[in-house]
């Protein structure tokens, strides 16, 4: 967001009536044209961090995702705590003992819990526990994400930069909970997949749905066709954008987006107006500042 | 005239009783903010360094952590987290990556550069906003960001929605720096959902169509251009996807939900790239 700028065209008055040194910028209006495709080439910049602290992932192997009633609840929040600070590098031994648990009531019904609880405190672990609820496949899974993909978003709120700050948060809940629904696959989920991309009061989620439901059935004209019959009119994009996918390499995709220009011409934006090139400001160095203590 | 002169006293009193009085959290943070964070403990050449080079002014930053830079329940530490995940946390895989390291460090910090001019960064207790940008008469441009990406109860409380809102608001300076309007489109219009001056266009690239450091560089007819919504989201992606093999679990999941979430609903002829992986977890 840009404040100021919400009066700009008077700021740029005063600004250019204030300039105080500077030479006007020869270069301003001209195009400044990448040349695609080329080799990548090293970058000099205008200073380098330190190199970083050794890193710490998080201890391996991870806590076990068993047990039964109060231990499995125990164990579910610990193993949550644990994914949290897992490394990317670690995600399959992460994903390993997720599946392990799928045939795990308790297990199951406990991360939901978890997701539950921390939907109102911390966004962020909701989100990572409703990933890992859907990772677990577990037929026993749909109803509790089911219940999570149709919360009700509210209507009123918190306006922050243009949006109600409490149904962006939900609508990124239900987004989570359909990937999983969509990950899952058996018929009740899939079901639910494909309702929450015809019904889903959010535009948001009912383009997750689509786009999980083509990751997960193979990004095929027949999945495509199967989802036609469930997208709004009017949103026929969703199902054709283009997505990295496993198998896709570089030029893949960069035939996906060329593919999906030329079925959507209306896409493409109209061409951005440039303002007539203003003097610079004269440069004013800060002044001293001490640094910061631990 | 008085009268002004009387109002302008007022309101710098307001203002400086807002400053005395933070509102934002300092003792608390979020799951993924302590995912990063234990990752590195506190790395002292890491914070001396950013505190350069973001031109982070004690000023601003002494009542929200500037003198306890460790304690990562505190503003100015999180601030700093989030900018050692914007320069560490990327793999810059040239075949994948939409830009490189370079690009977003060169967008967020202070340095003047075809990214931008001057800058320095400040917080704010306006909870209105996530983070602006602001053109200033004597000196470095502003950006601040808000409460919103700092509290562990917001949805942006964490450090992939806080470094993506550095590297926005600094899209911001790049369009000053290069005659673009600095606004965006008030909404909503077209796919965008937001209202006011929230939206976008977005202008689709394919991968390794720039080279890494030179993500500004632009062409008049929008075929190569970025809007600030767009960098965000590309910065995120490129996060979500493609990170380095220690970025935590608790860090990319949000990162890949906010890009999704603004992709969908931040641009006029939208929606734009999606991206995370398509496992769950």
């Amino acid at each position: 967001m840009n404040r100021a700028c919400r009066s700009t065209s008077g700021l740029y008055r005063y600004h250019v009536v204030a300039v105080m040194t500077g030479a006007l910028l020869a270069s301003c209006s001209a195009d400044s044209l990448p040349e695609a495709p080329r080799q990548q080439q090293s970058v000099v910049a205008r200073t380098t961090p330190p190199p970083p602290t050794p890193t710490r992932p998080a201890a391996s192997p991870s806590p076990a995702l068993s047990g039964a009633g109060a231990q499995a609840r125990e164990n579910a929040k610990a193993f949550l705590r644990w994914a949290e600070r897992s490394a990317f590098s670690q995600r399959e031994e992460a994903r390993a003992q997720i599946h392990a648990a799928a045939n795990n009531p308790d297990i199951v019904d406990a991360l939901a819990e978890e997701a539950r609880q921390a939907q109102q405190v911390d966004h962020s672990r909701a989100l990572v526990a409703i990933g890992i609820l859907g990772e677990t496949a577990s037929p026993r899974a749909v109803e509790h994400l089911r219940a999570l993909l149709w919360q009700e978003l509210p209507t009123t709120g918190q306006l922050v930069d243009g949006e109600i700050i409490e149904r962006s948060a939900l609508e990124m809940i239900e987004a989570k909970a359909v990937s999983g629904l969509a990950y899952i696959k058996d018929g009740a989920a899939e079901q639910e997949v494909l309702r929450a991309v015809a019904e889903h009061p959010s535009f948001h989620v009912r383009a997750e749905a689509a786009a999980f439901y083509r990751a997960n059935h193979g990004d095929t004209a027949a999945t495509r066709t199967a989802l036609a019959a469930h997208v709004r009119k009017g949103e026929e994009r969703i199902i054709d954008r283009p997505m990295r996918l496993a198998g896709d390499t570089k030029d893949t995709v960069n035939k996906k987006l060329q593919d999906y220009l030329t079925a959507h011409p209306e896409i493409i934006p109209p061409k951005p107006v440039q303002l007539p090139p203003k003097e610079k400001k004269a440069k004013v160095e800060p002044p001293a500042d001490p640094v910061p203590t631990q | 005239m008085r009268s002004k002169l009387t109002l302008a006293v007022a309101l710098l009193l307001i203002g400086s009783a807002q400053n005395a009085h933070a509102v934002c959290v300092q003792n608390d943070s979020s799951a993924a903010e302590w995912a990063l964070w234990n990752t590195h403990g506190c790395d002292w050449n890491f914070v001396l360094w950013a505190d350069d080079v973001y031109d982070t002014r004690s000023s601003d930053w002494s009542n929200r952590g500037y003198y306890e830079a460790c304690n990562i329940d505190k503003e100015f530490t999180k601030f700093w987290n989030a900018a050692y995940l914007i320069h560490y946390g990327l793999s810059d895989n040239w075949d994948w990556s939409f830009h490189g390291t370079t690009d977003y460090e060169q967008a967020s910090w202070k340095y003047d550069s075809e990214y931008h001019d001057d800058l320095y960064h400040k917080a704010s207790d306006d909870m209105s906003f996530v983070g602006y940008w602001q053109w200033q008469f004597w000196g470095a441009n502003s950006v601040e960001t808000s409460c919103r990406v700092y509290n562990a109860t917001e949805v942006q409380g964490h450090p992939a929605a806080r470094g993506k809102t550095y590297v926005h608001e600094g899209w911001h300076g790049w369009q000053e720096q290069h005659y673009y309007s600095t606004d965006h489109i008030n909404g909503p219009v077209g796919n965008c959902s937001a209202s006011g001056n929230a939206c976008d266009y977005w202008y689709w690239h394919g991968i390794s169509a720039f080279l890494f450091g030179e993500m500004w560089k632009w062409t008049s007819d929008g075929t190569y251009f970025h809007s600030p919504n767009q960098a965000s989201v590309e910065y995120l992606c490129d996060l979500a996807d493609l990170p380095q093999g220690w970025v935590p679990g608790a860090v990319l999941t949000p990162a890949a939900s906010i890009a999704n979430l603004l992709s969908d609903q931040r641009f006029i002829n939208g929606p734009g790239f999606h991206c995370g992986d398509w496992r769950p977890w």
